[in-house]
């Protein structure tokens, strides 16, 4: 009886173990493992533009995608930074996040520059009435990483 | 040219700029909105930093990528994202406003008290509210800051009894953002 009371305060010990260390591990800063999607952006871009914000969404938010892009320009903060890409487009924004810690490669990056990436998909925005002033068709990224010649 | 007519072109030209500044629009895809949740047991924040914000003629608008909320722990990020907001079916959050007070607003490089009426989208739901916020013209745009709660319940978040005292039913908002020229 003893024995089995041993046994079943150590399992409860070692499930707490667990679920505190669960509950405890912090958000990955950038996405790992393999894609859900690997794309090009102006495919990507293209696809968004034809179809339905619902149906665009519920296909790619929170997916992690690994695309190429050229970059249109930086912006560069202490509390995360982004990059912006090209579009033959001009009503079209795209907006890829990163974590703070990241800011000192970003410094490297000069508009025009090809780039792969892999990050999470935020998804897709169109402007819901004629007279909104968010006119833009935005495509939005987070937790990204540059990809480097090696990984791809 | 004489004086008197020196000063009326002066004037009007001032006029003129004062008069296409206040029609110029102000554009940001890098606004900042992070909220803190706080109760007896846990306090919790989270930052967005690709928040899409716009200012034209006393309209406002915002539009909030919901994933794009970073948080600390990756648990709560997962709960937040997959059963509170529901992410892939209300992927943007937003809101769409008029600064109704003061009456006949006008941009200043002096930080400017404002109300603004307008609707909130979250989770789906429409709710018409009003804020209150600042807006300060700075020399490549305007600077808007706003602090408010929202209640999930009036939103449809519902949160599950097991985390009822971890999760405030009011979560407070802070809104920053740089708008530059457009």
């Amino acid at each position: 009886m003893k024995r089995i009371l041993k046994i079943l305060v150590l399992v409860i010990l070692l499930a707490a173990v667990i679920g505190w260390y669960f509950y405890q591990k912090p958000t990955n800063t950038i996405m790992t493992g393999k894609p859900d999607f690997t794309l090009n952006l102006d495919t990507y871009v293209a696809e968004g533009i034809q179809s339905s914000e619902s149906d665009f969404n519920t296909q790619y938010v929170g997916k992690t995608i690994q695309f190429n892009g050229v970059v249109k320009s930086s912006n560069i903060q202490t509390t995360g930074s982004t990059l912006f890409f090209e579009d033959t487009n001009e009503n079209v924004v795209v907006t890829a996040a990163f974590d703070a810690e990241r800011n000192a490669e970003l410094q490297t990056i000069k508009p025009g520059e090809l780039l792969s990436l892999k990050c999470m998909c935020n998804g897709m925005a169109k402007p819901q009435d004629p007279d909104d002033l968010l006119s833009e068709i935005s495509f939005t990224f987070n937790r990204c990483s540059i990809i480097t010649a090696s990984e791809l | 040219m004489k004086k008197s007519q020196i000063f009326i072109a002066f004037v009007a030209l001032l006029s003129w700029s004062q008069n296409t500044l206040q029609a110029q629009t102000f554009k940001t895809a890098t606004g900042i909105v992070s909220f803190t949740s706080k109760t007896d047991y846990e306090t919790f924040e989270a930052i967005n930093n690709q928040v899409s914000a716009a200012y034209s003629k006393g309209k406002i608008q915002f539009r909030v990528p919901v994933n794009a909320f970073i948080f600390e722990k990756k648990l709560m990020q997962t709960h937040f994202q997959e059963n509170y907001m529901e992410s892939v079916k209300y992927p943007n959050g937003s809101f769409k406003g008029t600064i109704i007070y003061p009456e006949n607003f006008k941009l200043s490089t002096k930080a400017q008290n404002v109300r603004v009426k307008g609707v909130f989208n979250i989770h789906g739901v429409e709710k018409e509210t009003e804020i209150l916020g600042s807006i300060t013209q700075t020399k490549n745009g305007i600077g808007l800051v706003a602090n408010f709660s929202i209640l999930l319940s009036d939103f449809n978040i519902n949160i599950p009894s097991m985390a009822v005292n971890k999760i405030a039913p009011n979560i407070d908002i802070r809104v920053n953002a740089e708008l530059p020229k457009k």
